[in-house]
């Protein structure tokens, strides 16, 4: 079977779901049918791994670009990945959404995006990357902008873009220079392709464009923002699927990478985005805020793992990742819910009716903090034990650290907080989640659990050398937790008072840690000098319209002069009759 | 044998001889019917030279004593540029005038421009398209100047004068060129323009390349363009960045395929070409008037074609006519969408009109989808343009040649700024003043289907483009 | 010799004279202004066809010693002719005193044909002065308040005619008969004098023909007169003129060529550029046109200067197409003054008013600003060719550049006469509307399919230099 077959119930998901618009309630089930249809296919493929499929796009002048999909071991752990968080985040969805009118266009995208995200785990050749690539930025756009009519929505969506047409704009231009070096855009050719000048510039712009998707510094302002998304959304797109296509691509292409040395590039913006995704957790309040920093330090520690030569390390987080990502994402979008969509977490509550919700999400909040033997552990341990300098190891523990404490702060703070009388009373309360919004959020806490295994399995499965993950590992990493544990349980426990909470939350963090402004200003001043040019540029034109204009009037006003002359007067007339032969002939004799 | 060029050219000159003896009566119907039969002749056209090695070509005397014919043929550029012209001439004539203003005069002038857009498309002779660009100029001028908004007369003026100052400078090109070549047979030109004395070819490029860049245009004669948009009606809008400046396009590929010369030129006029492309880039950053913003954008995207057309090689070559068939229906769709938008909700200033996507789905959607065209989203058109043009520029100037791309990443950065503040962004919509038509539904219909047919299949018009 | 077919037109518009001065002489009596009018046009389409069956024919005869009859004076027996007619149409259709009007065209006509036929010096002064006195009167005759362009034309005809008269009597030494024939290329002292004579002709012709500096009279007179003379005075005068110089030029100083590119490369680029700029800032529409018509001269003089068969051939094309062209134009605008229409900003919504009108100023204009595919391209493109291939390349970039100037007075009534809605509809009458037909069926239909008419223009050039 071929690999693209994966998308096809999906796209025919998505088109359906489109045209159903007068029948909204039913879309739900066509979209949760196509994405099971989707699931069974690649199950099935998943049985016959190694098909490579190559179609002809054009071919020109000894260049040929083909669209070549592949279904390699490493291409099928991201596809199972995505087939299987398609289905959940359907069902999830069908009780998060509620608009009826709003259904097929949601449903619409999200099978595309997913489609778009399973034709990226499958391509084997720039072609179909580029394809899908572009696809996943402008699905992420409109999802982002889903509720396009809140400006914020609008400008989140916006800054997205912006962001995603820098990385395609320098995806565009590594495939031009690829395709001009080899004559080919397969990723069989590129890899064993010969090192070249072209190729060092295309896997720069490369890791460019992974670094939009993945939002690594200074390219991350705009996943922050994202979550004005619909929150399966953010699970779906930013936190468990699309943003982890940078770092997949990386992957893929590492080869290349560690032949041009340039793994270097990616320790350095993987660790300063760890710091600054773990920091900015620390002092955001936003729910989905914190966990979409919490999602660029991961994609971080997931780059340094890959600047350090780890390729599974990198692999075995990014797997793990997924799961407890996307289980505290859909927790968080039903904490909100039940809040009457607040998302402040010093004003969201949990109370004692979501046993069932707060143990799943106990453990995704575990998973993160990286306690064994959970998923987490594995994932961050064996990222840890690819660092090979004292610093380094420091460092990824320093930012552990972080992350413990604040993944507790956004777990203790609704969990200790006394509601009002007001809110249990107008809030929906958490007895009304439907089953469909928390079903996905205990099978992902199973995931989660269970994604330990990755570890035994992943890595002979690729073929890789499996990591080793040491005593002296475990003990540090767990030491890290308790430490953290017992610091957050300090400062945000229930009886702290309320002063040195905010001095430590506010105070320090807010004005020092919290990077976003400053990010945000470098960028408002880059848009500042584009728009002085553009101002220098449009006074220069405008000086450019007066000249010739300048020109048009001194030829008139000659004309006029001109004009003057001939007043009708039969004297000059014959003056200038006899003055004219005079010249022709002095002319010729002279 | 079948006079298909005889038809292609006879269908417009019919029709417009029966909407001038009817007084316009019936100028809309004739231009719809018209441009549709148009559009059928030159898929017919395109299909079978896909499918065959089907060239073929007429000539018809005409000036014996000058040794001019009127020879038309079918050439692989034409045959693509004159797919491009005739899809965007029907959706213009379908869709292109949502406020039925004038429709008789609005007609019988598309069909004076569709009589030069497939007459200088499939002329091989120098005369006769000299002939059709100067039809195609005067009847964009009555477009703009009869059908535009309040200052149209000042606009159509200076549309005017740039392109006679163009039409000047062809004319001296032609001239030069009889006067070298003893002829106007473009193939004749094409196989002896070796033996022209280098200082004649260099007054010939550079008196063709003056005329070709202003009606492209290119910076520094570029002035005319916003204007012409800001003030003409969609339809011509529609018609005036869709196909008249595939003219220069078109002429610019005639020359430098033309000229042994041009390849002493090839890197300046790349360097200009991109100039202009920034340029262009810059001032569009200054605008608020949406159809002034697409304006800008073609003149950023000519830019982009006239490096393609540079590189004389056969990527950037390709990557032109692409490109030039990618911005056709893309920059018809934009300002067919942009009208039918200040038809609905009577604004298009940026900053006034908001939420449009409550307001309308289906253009807002067909203008996000338009923007994304034009930033070279994959499956667009645009994209295997691009590919195509950046390939052929690396190749002939090396890395600094893909520099241009950054005007694409500035363009497409405003766009999306005027997405966010005039398309979605608010949920107070400005009030909708007229529904859109089914009429216009189906133009934008045949655009979109357009975009992305020539974007999934690159492989068909790449193949009529190998010939 | 006397009774050679080849005096055929000549003789039917001087036996025509004769009676057409009879019959007013009684029609006085009966109020037969038809009657002439028919007459008058009968001898003007028999002059017509005669010279189309002599072109034919090809013959080249020469008749009395002053008369020469060959395609070249032929084909613009032809185009005078016709032109005349249309101009009698006119005359005919408008008020004035239509008796006196057809005596003093008939003497003019004389005058014209003696210029086109002429095979003598002779010939061509009187058949110059004729023309020009005629002229004169024929502006008066409708109203007194023309008398006054009628004067400067006078005065500033005197003037040229007296030149013409000395250069001429320069060239007795050479040529005691003073017959159109070329004189041989002479040394020393003759020289001079031969071309001192040759610029002094030039000059005075340059008068009639609209050549700068000799053309400051030109808008005065042209917009000072009634409706059917301005179409007289653009169409035919002026290309007499031009084939008076053309003959001359050619013939007589056909071994003086290489002294042309010298003289009249700067007079016609003087004359292009001064009607163009002057057209540029004019608002009366009548002005602007006798502006452009200055700028058209010189354009046909360009084809003088290249002073190749391929640069004559082009002057006579666009003597045709100007002519053509300036009829039409100048019948609408003369016609459109009647009804007290005179600036740009008066022809506003002209369109609205009459459409056939409007569409036919519109491709008059057009024609003259070089548009294809009228008729006024294709001159321009063989004039300029011809320039080329003579290896006058910035004398053809200056018409050029200058064609393009001419774009922005012309577009500014095009742009006028479509600009606003009029309620008021008005009507062409007959007369004009046949003018502006005919001249419309050439600037449209030649200029499409220009091939006859080059060729004809070929074989008359031919023909001339075959004098040589």
């Amino acid at each position: 079977m071929i690999p693209i077959f994966a998308i096809v119930p999906l796209l025919a998901g998505a088109f359906i779901s489109l045209a159903m618009a007068r029948k909204a309630t039913y879309v739900k089930h066509v979209a949760i049918a196509s994405s099971i249809a989707s699931l069974a296919v690649v199950l099935y493929m998943a049985l016959y791994p190694g098909v490579v499929n190559s179609m002809t796009w054009f071919s020109l002048g000894g260049a040929t670009a083909n669209f070549v999909t592949s279904t390699a071991p490493l291409n099928l752990l991201l596809l199972v990945i995505v087939a299987l968080m398609t289905p959940l985040i359907l069902v999830y969805s069908s009780g998060y959404m509620k608009v009826s009118s709003e259904q097929p266009r949601y449903y619409f995208l999200i099978c595309l995006f997913a489609a778009s995200m399973m034709l990226f785990a499958i391509s084997a050749s720039f072609l179909t990357l580029m394809v899908a690539w572009e696809m996943l930025g402008i699905t992420s756009y409109l999802l982002i902008g889903f509720w396009y009519w809140k400006e914020s929505a609008s400008q989140a969506a916006r800054k997205a873009i912006t962001t995603i047409l820098a990385g395609d704009l320098a995806m565009l231009s590594a495939l031009i220079l690829i395709f001009h070096a080899y004559n080919s855009l397969d990723f069989s050719v590129v890899l064993h392709a010969p090192a070249s000048p072209a190729l060092y510039a295309a896997l720069v712009l490369i890791s460019v464009a992974a670094f939009t998707k993945s939002a690594q510094f200074p390219l991350n302002e705009w996943l922050a923002d994202a979550m004005e998304g619909p929150t399966p959304v953010s699970a779906f797109l930013h936190s468990s699927t699309m943003v982890k296509a940078g770092v997949f691509l990386v992957l893929v292409l590492f080869p290349l990478y560690k032949e041009a040395s340039l793994l270097g590039l990616f320790l350095v913006a993987g660790s300063a985005t760890a710091i600054i995704g773990a920091l900015n957790a620390l002092s955001e309040k936003h729910i989905k805020r914190i966990l979409a920093y919490s999602t660029m330090e991961d994609l971080g520690l997931m780059f340094v793992a890959i600047g350090l030569g780890s390729v599974v390390a990198a692999l075995l987080l990014f797997v793990v990742q997924t799961f407890y990502k996307a289980l505290l994402f859909m927790s968080s979008g039903i904490m909100m819910e039940a809040n009457d969509g607040r998302t402040d977490i010093t004003s969201i509550y949990w109370d004692g009716s979501g046993k069932l919700l707060m143990g799943a999400t106990l453990v995704g909040v575990l998973s993160l903090a990286a306690l064994f033997p959970l998923g987490g552990f594995f994932g961050k341990a064996a990222v840890d034990a690819s660092s090979n300098t004292l610093p380094m190891y420091a460092l990824l523990l320093v930012v552990q650290f972080v992350s413990v404490i604040y993944i507790f702060r956004w777990f203790f703070i609704p969990l200790h907080r006394t509601p009002n009388v007001s809110e249990t009373d107008v809030g929906i309360g958490y007895k009304t989640i439907p089953l469909s919004m928390l079903s996905p959020v205990l099978l992902l806490a199973i995931f989660a659990a269970l994604s330990s295994l990755t570890y035994l399995y992943l890595p002979g499965y690729l073929g890789f050398h499996p990591v080793a993950i040491s005593f002296g590992e475990w003990v540090a990493v767990t030491a890290t937790i308790a430490a953290g544990g017992y610091l957050a349980n300090f400062l945000y426990r229930r009886n702290v008072p309320a002063r040195a909470r905010a001095k430590t939350a506010n105070g320090f963090f807010n004005r020092v840690a919290y990077s976003s402004p400053y990010i945000n200003m470098f960028y408002m001043l880059l848009v500042r000098i584009l728009f002085s040019a553009a101002a220098a540029v449009s006074a220069f034109d405008g000086l450019l319209g007066s000249a010739v204009g300048y020109a048009t009037g001194l030829s008139i006003k000659a004309a006029y002069l001109l004009r003057r002359a001939e007043d009708g007067q039969t004297n000059v007339y014959i003056i200038a009759m006899v003055v004219g032969m005079i010249a022709i002939v002095a002319i010729f004799y002279l | 044998m079948f006079p298909l060029f005889a038809i292609i050219i006879g269908i417009p000159a019919v029709a417009l001889l029966a909407s001038v003896l009817t007084g316009g009566r019936f100028g809309k119907r004739l231009s719809i019917s018209s441009t549709l039969a148009t559009m059928v002749l030159s898929l017919y056209l395109a299909a079978s030279t896909f499918f065959g090695n089907f060239a073929p070509s007429e000539t018809y005397g005409y000036i014996s004593a000058l040794g001019i014919n009127l020879k038309f043929a079918a050439t692989p550029f034409s045959v693509v540029l004159l797919l491009m012209a005739s899809i965007v001439l029907f959706a213009t004539a379908l869709s292109g005038n949502p406020e039925a203003e004038k429709e008789g005069t609005a007609g019988t002038l598309i069909l004076l421009f569709q009589l030069a857009a497939v007459g200088i498309f499939t002329a091989r002779n120098l005369f006769a398209f000299f002939i059709f660009w100067d039809i195609g100029v005067i009847a964009l001028f009555f477009m703009i100047n009869r059908l535009g908004s309040s200052n149209r007369k000042k606009a159509s003026y200076k549309f005017l004068m740039y392109e006679i100052f163009a039409s000047a400078m062809l004319f001296f090109g032609i001239i030069l060129l009889y006067m070298t070549t003893h002829s106007l047979d473009i193939g004749y030109i094409t196989a002896n323009a070796s033996s022209i004395p280098l200082p004649y070819q260099a007054a010939i490029f550079l008196s063709l390349f003056v005329a070709f860049m202003t009606n492209m245009p290119l910076f520094p004669m570029h002035a005319w363009l916003p204007d012409a948009h800001t003030e003409a009606s969609t339809q011509g809008s529609m018609l005036l960045s869709g196909v008249l400046t595939k003219f220069g396009g078109f002429g610019m590929l005639l020359l430098f395929g033309m000229l042994p010369i041009a390849h002493a030129y090839a890197l300046d006029t790349a360097v200009a070409a991109s100039f202009s492309a920034f340029y262009a880039a810059f001032l569009l950053l200054k605008q608020t008037d949406i159809k002034r913003v697409i304006a800008y954008s073609t003149i950023v995207e000519m830019g982009i074609i006239m490096l393609g057309v540079s590189t004389l090689n056969q990527f950037g070559t390709f990557g032109a006519v692409y490109a030039m068939l990618s911005h056709g229906v893309t920059i018809a769709l934009l300002f067919l969408v942009v009208g039918v938008l200040h038809y609905v909700f009577g604004e298009r200033d940026i900053s006034k009109l908001r939420g449009a996507l409550s307001g309308s789905k289906t253009l807002s959607y067909a203008f996000i989808i338009g923007v994304f065209a034009t930033t070279g989203i994959p499956l667009t058109a645009t994209f295997v343009a691009d590919i195509l043009i950046f390939l052929g520029s690396l190749g002939a100037f090396g890395i600094y040649s893909l520099l241009p791309i950054f005007t694409i990443a500035v363009m497409g950065w405003y766009l999306y700024l005027v997405i966010d503040r005039s398309i979605m962004n608010s949920k107070n919509p400005l009030p909708v003043l007229n529904p859109p038509g089914l009429k216009q539904k189906i133009g934008i219909a045949l655009l979109l289907l357009a975009i992305f047919a020539f974007g999934v299949f690159p492989f068909v018009i790449i193949k009529i483009l190998k010939g | 010799m006397a009774y050679d077919i080849s005096a055929l037109p000549y003789s039917i518009l001087a036996g025509s004279i004769f009676i057409i001065v009879l019959v007013s002489a009684v029609a006085k009596l009966y109020n037969g202004r038809k009657v002439l009018f028919a007459l008058s046009s009968a001898a003007l389409i028999a002059v017509v066809l005669a010279s189309y069956f002599l072109f034919l024919s090809g013959s080249n005869t020469v008749f009395l010693n002053i008369f020469r009859v060959y395609p070249f004076s032929d084909l613009f027996g032809m185009l005078i002719a016709s032109l005349l007619l249309l101009v009698n149409i006119q005359a005919f259709g408008a008020s004035g005193d239509y008796n006196a009007f057809l005596s003093l065209f008939g003497f003019a006509s004389l005058g014209m044909f003696a210029v086109v036929f002429a095979s003598s010096l002779l010939a061509i002064f009187l058949g110059i002065e004729a023309m020009m006195i005629a002229t004169a009167f024929m502006i008066i005759i409708e109203h007194r308040h023309h008398v006054e362009a009628a004067i400067k034309l006078f005065l500033m005809g005197s003037v040229a005619a007296a030149v013409f008269a000395f250069a001429i009597a320069l060239l007795l030494p050479y040529d005691p008969a003073l017959s159109l024939a070329a004189i041989p290329g002479l040394p020393g002292a003759g020289k001079y004098l031969i071309s001192l004579s040759l610029f002094l002709i030039a000059a005075s012709l340059s008068f009639e023909a609209g050549i700068f500096p000799f053309n400051l009279w030109i808008p005065d007179v042209y917009e000072g007169s009634p409706g059917y003379m301005t179409p007289m005075l653009a169409g035919i005068n002026k290309k007499v003129a031009f084939v008076a110089m053309i003959s001359i030029l050619f013939i007589t100083f056909g071994y003086y060529v290489h002294l042309f590119p010298l003289l009249f490369v700067a007079l016609s680029a003087a004359t292009m550029l001064f009607g163009n700029l002057l057209a540029l800032v004019q608002d009366n529409v009548k002005r602007m046109l006798a502006y452009s018509s200055i700028s058209q001269a010189g354009y046909i003089m360009v084809g003088i200067a290249v002073a190749t068969q391929y640069g004559i051939e082009s002057s006579i094309f666009q003597i045709f197409a100007h002519a053509f062209m300036v009829v039409g134009a100048f019948s609408i605008v003369a016609w459109l003054e009647s009804r007290n229409i005179k600036t740009v900003g008066d022809y506003a919504g002209l369109a609205s008013r009459n459409w056939i009108a409007s569409l036919s100023l519109t491709l008059f204009m057009l024609s003259m600003a070089g548009i294809p595919p009228l008729i006024g391209f294709d001159g321009k493109f063989l004039l300029f060719t011809s320039a080329a291939y003579a290896g006058m390349l910035p004398l053809a970039f200056f018409g050029v550049i200058n064609s393009f100037i001419s774009m922005y007075y012309y577009w500014k009534v095009i742009s006028s006469v479509y600009s606003e809605r009029h309620k008021e509809k008005l009507r062409l009458t007959r007369s004009v509307a046949f003018s502006v037909a005919v001249a419309l069926f050439m600037v449209v239909i030649v200029g499409i399919y220009p091939q006859p008419l080059i060729s004809l223009a070929g074989e008359a050039s031919r023909s001339l230099l075959a004098l040589v």
